[in-house]
């Protein structure tokens, strides 16, 4: 799923991770998962999954949450939500 | 004279009680809030004194409806046990009866005492409690009434609960201060009257829960295996005009049962106290459901809060029907909360951050409930409580 020709939908997930934490936006090689960067723990997630959501405009009903913990299984949930 | 709020879009069902349940807190002058039908209008009442109050009354109330639904995410509520049938045919409001027994007298909004028959059946539910604490090993303690303002600081709880605070606070070690104090004290019926500025700052709080102490107690530590442990303590969350009779006290007795560990260790620890605390609703012959649920967060933080809590299934209540109202009481709840505690203290375990979970009995409302469904005559009680008793 692609919106722009010039940014992957992993590149935009990324890149709405990095805002929601105030984090640099790494290259593609760092992994990006819950829990195993700073910031992003129990705490952290809805600012994540808020960032998300205006990133591609949707809502994730609460059973969602638990499976946005990285950048596939985010990019697998919109699929799944658009 | 009735006022009203025109909310800015409908409240949905499901958040109309969490609503009503905040505005008590937007002013001092607010009484009798209500929210008309089709969730867009609010009416309330001033108290002497805020009759002018009505114009900012109206827009804390429209903001606090914007900031609960703005976000909100509809979810389902999963029940894990239940029991549907009601163990008689008792329908009628305890309190009166047991007021008139001499079994409970209010002192104040919130506070209660009990007399003989309710401390025995409270008595017999901690007995059964301890016994379920053995089923993991878990090691009696005792904390104080009163908590640091830094424990509840460390874990946000100052923040998430600002409403439901209980803030302690003496008179400052000032001899002429105490001297003036003790000179022009007074009480104007409900409230002392004295200088404020003679007030000490906070230093500690009483306790809204029991299991802090616990994460306190632990802090900065590595645990080499995990722990449980169980303690009775007393318990205060303010709730304005929302307390109500036993259903909603200021001051409550709680049982908890806390685990500190990984996080198979709490989850699975987690299924066996729903097993066990539907075992002993059933014991005590409850209607009940086990359902997951939310905490009554701050309104700024509550959408996102909520919402994590529920998608994650954090929180079940044990939820015992109130025959004479219709209402669902939370007589305990189960909490998982990951590993929030153990980063919040510096609770490591061999794989990180502990991941903590508990178990609280309230045992005034879990009394309340079992009096509200059996009736207040004990021999009307299941044989397995009254011998026991």
């Amino acid at each position: 799923m692609t919106t722009s020709p010039e940014r992957t939908t992993e590149q935009r997930i990324q890149e709405a991770i990095s805002r929601a934490l105030g984090i640099k936006t790494p290259d593609s090689s760092t992994p990006l998962r819950m829990g195993s960067i700073p910031g992003w723990d129990s705490m952290g997630h809805m600012s994540v999954v808020m960032e998300i959501e205006r990133e591609f405009n949707v809502r994730f009903p609460p059973y969602r949450l638990p499976e946005l913990v990285d950048v596939p299984s985010i990019a697998k949930t919109l699929q799944t939500s658009v | 004279m009735s006022s009203f709020a025109d909310l800015r879009a409908p409240v949905p069902d499901e958040l109309a009680d969490e609503l009503l349940k905040r505005l008590p807190y937007v002013s001092e002058g607010i009484s009798n809030p209500r929210l008309l039908a089709g969730g867009t209008r609010v009416t309330f009442e001033l108290r002497k004194g805020f009759e002018s109050h009505a114009e900012l009354v109206a827009g804390r109330i429209s903001e606090v409806a914007v900031k609960l639904c703005s976000n909100h995410r509809p979810g389902i509520f999963k029940t894990l046990a239940k029991r549907d049938t009601l163990p008689s045919s008792f329908r009628e409001d305890p309190h009166p009866l047991l007021a008139r027994q001499g079994e409970i007298v209010a002192f104040g909004r919130g506070r209660y005492g009990l007399g003989p028959k309710l401390v025995a059946l409270t008595e017999y539910f901690d007995l059964r409690a301890r016994q379920m604490a053995r089923e993991f090993q878990a090691d009696a303690h005792s904390f104080p009434s009163l908590i640091g303002a830094d424990v509840l600081d460390r874990c946000r709880y100052l923040r998430n609960f600002p409403a439901s605070l209980n803030l302690v606070s003496h008179l400052r070690e000032d001899h002429a201060l105490l001297q003036e104090f003790a000179r022009t004290v007074r009480l104007d019926g409900e409230q002392l009257v004295y200088d404020r500025g003679a007030s000490s700052g906070v230093e500690c709080l009483l306790s809204p829960s029991v299991c802090f102490h616990w994460y306190m107690w632990l802090r900065d530590s590595k645990l080499s295996q995990p722990r449980a442990i169980t303690a009775l303590g007393k318990c205060f969350r303010y709730e304005s005009t929302n307390l109500a009779g036993l259903e909603r006290l200021w001051d409550f007795n709680m049982r908890e049962i806390i685990f500190v560990g990984p996080a198979d260790y709490v989850l699975r620890n987690r299924t066996t106290l729903v097993e066990l605390s539907a075992h002993l609703l059933d014991e005590l012959g409850m209607a009940y459901e086990i359902t997951t649920a939310t905490d009554p967060f701050f309104v700024d933080s509550y959408a996102a809060q909520s919402a994590y809590q529920q998608g994650f299934e954090l929180k079940y209540e044990l939820l015992a029907p109130l025959p004479y109202s219709g209402i669902k009481l939370a007589v305990g709840s189960i909490n998982y909360h990951q590993d929030f505690f153990g980063r919040s203290f510096a609770i490591e375990t061999g794989d990180g951050p502990a991941h903590t979970g508990c178990i609280g009995f309230g045992y005034e409302r879990l009394a309340l409930a079992f009096v509200a469904q059996h009736g207040v005559d004990e021999k009307h009680w299941p044989d397995t409580v009254v011998s026991q008793l």
